[in-house]
């Protein structure tokens, strides 16, 4: 699971077609997915989504709906956090009395309210997981360097999702020599261990960082990391735009008509 | 001609452990030479030294027969000129594919986009990584790193080259293969550094040979010198390689005579054999 996302990327079906576009595309959905309030117009987005994802880039299936279980569990505690809400009064669905005369409450649209926002964020996400999923790193930072995107954003980016992997690739490591020698053997052995774990990680991948700057040192690094521009191949971003265009206007047609 | 010299180089680190001692070595242009000495000898200080990534305490380092100053032109001309194959290619490669680790160094030498697709070619050709040109680092294996990082490198076209322990944790199959490249590179003209444990591997490839001892520096002279002398073989804990010892042997039972030319490997001996 490590490495899913590049291995996702780099055999996707959709990894040579045009990065441009797919941006576009993702980035339409994205859009449609924070402006929509609409249930129906939302769902749209999602399915349209995984279609494109699962069914048209050949992402696993099992992967992908696992990938959504770490943003659900955040989601999931929004959503309830907006749905209860305290009155002074019983009202709504279900009613329990909290405290000074006052009822903790869920009503009906507090739950419509829960529901649209989280199938919004699980739209905004898989439009994001589209992009990720069928493009390599290296080809979004050559688009956006070439959109004009402030360099600051595309470095700091580069920059983090290089190190999510110096920093899983440490844990793992030690992890998996705490393992080698019984270092889970038992619940209080488990947090010890993982007590130790989590406080290495961080030196070992710091001085890790340090042996890396010094390699792109030697390299005549000056502070500023250069990326490939990538090429649009217009043909393909034609197809985009029309593909977009056909999203945003179901969308819309949605979000007034149902 | 010395295309490195250093004159009484000293480096501490931080917590005060003195890394490198009076150090005064020279190392011939377009020559191999093997730097080899115990873990802990200070070869890996010794290599960031030559870099510029650290500024000795006290002492000359001359490049190309200019001192080096330390002033960022300075550095850049430096660190153009000279490359390091790091020991763990992990600690090396930082791009998300191999074509941007390889572009890395010649974009920072600010060359034109347009030439360096062509350089970056030439590179992976040498090193037989071109067909992994699009993949992400990540899934390419330890062999395949280390050849990328040697790409990554003469990309820059330098004329120095240093290797950091570079037959560590490889294949037989790719310890010929890095064989023929040092000789394909020293064809080319490019002086070689390497640091190795591998005594085998080092008196095959090398002309000269420096050895370092508690950053001390103990020998800096030809590899055949190095082994003619058994009291700094001794006391750098050194072994002698097979063939040197085999050689010897073969001398002392007068199976062959003294040519002269030592053999440096196995094949060598078999033709001085054939001929008697």
């Amino acid at each position: 699971m490590k490495y899913f996302i590049e291995y996702a990327s780099y055999n996707s079906k959709l990894r040579n077609f045009d990065t441009a576009g797919k941006l576009l595309l993702s980035i339409s959905m994205l859009f449609c997915g924070i402006c929509g309030n609409n249930i129906f117009s939302l769902i749209f987005i999602l399915c349209t989504a995984i279609y494109f994802t699962v069914f048209k880039s050949g992402t696993d299936l099992i992967k992908y709906i696992k990938m959504y279980i770490s943003p659900a569990i955040f989601i999931i505690l929004g959503v309830i956090t907006i749905s209860l809400n305290i009155y002074t009064e019983r009202t709504g669905i279900i009613s329990l009395p909290f405290f000074a005369n006052k009822f903790i409450c869920i009503t009906e649209n507090s739950i419509k309210l829960g529901v649209i926002t989280a199938i919004k964020a699980f739209s905004c996400i898989s439009s994001m997981y589209f992009i990720i999923l069928t493009t390599d790193i290296y080809k979004i930072t050559g688009v956006l360097q070439k959109l004009k995107i402030p360099y600051l954003i595309i470095e700091l980016m580069f920059i983090i999702y290089h190190f999510i992997f110096v920093l899983s690739e440490r844990r793992d490591c030690i992890i998996l020599s705490q393992k080698s020698r019984l270092g889970y053997n038992g619940f209080m052995q488990s947090i010890n261990s993982f007590a130790k774990a989590f406080s290495s990680v961080f030196i070992l991948s710091f001085i890790r960082v340090s042996k890396i700057y010094n390699s792109l040192e030697a390299r005549c690094f000056d502070g500023n990391f250069k990326f490939s521009k990538t090429d649009i191949n217009k043909k393909e971003f034609i197809h985009s735009v029309i593909i977009s265009i056909i999203i945003v206007s179901i969308f819309i047609f949605m979000e007034v008509f149902l | 001609m010395n295309i490195i010299e250093l004159k009484n180089i000293n480096f501490t680190y931080g917590d005060k452990t003195q890394a490198l001692k009076n150090i005064n070595i020279t190392i011939e242009e377009c020559k191999t030479t093997v730097i080899l000495g115990e873990n802990g000898a200070g070869k890996s200080t010794l290599f960031t030294l030559l870099n510029g990534i650290i500024k000795p305490n006290s002492g000359e380092y001359r490049f190309n027969g200019n001192i080096v100053n330390y002033s960022k032109k300075e550095l850049f001309y430096l660190r153009k000129n000279i490359g390091i194959v790091f020991q763990e290619p992990d600690n090396q490669i930082f791009s998300s594919s191999v074509y941007d680790e390889i572009a890395f160094g010649p974009r920072n030498l600010k060359i034109p986009e347009y030439e360096i697709d062509n350089i970056v070619k030439e590179s992976a050709k040498e090193t037989d990584v071109t067909e992994y040109f699009e993949k992400p680092v990540h899934f390419l294996s330890y062999g395949q790193k280390k050849r990328v990082s040697i790409s990554s490198i003469l990309a820059m076209k330098p004329k120095v080259i240093i290797f950091d322990e570079p037959s560590a944790c490889l294949d037989v199959v790719q310890k010929d293969k890095l064989y023929s490249l040092y000789k394909k590179l020293k064809n080319k003209g490019i002086t070689i550094i390497i640091s190795t444990h591998d005594i085998d591997f080092a008196y095959k490839i090398a002309d000269n040979a420096i050895v370092l001892k508690n950053g001390e520096c103990i020998f800096n002279g030809k590899i055949d010198d190095l082994f003619a002398n058994d009291k700094i073989v001794q006391k750098s804990c050194l072994k002698y390689p097979p063939v040197y010892i085999l050689y010897n042997e073969l001398i002392k039972k007068h199976i062959i005579k003294n040519t002269y030319c030592t053999p440096k490997t196995i094949e060598d001996i078999i033709t001085i054999l054939n001929n008697v």
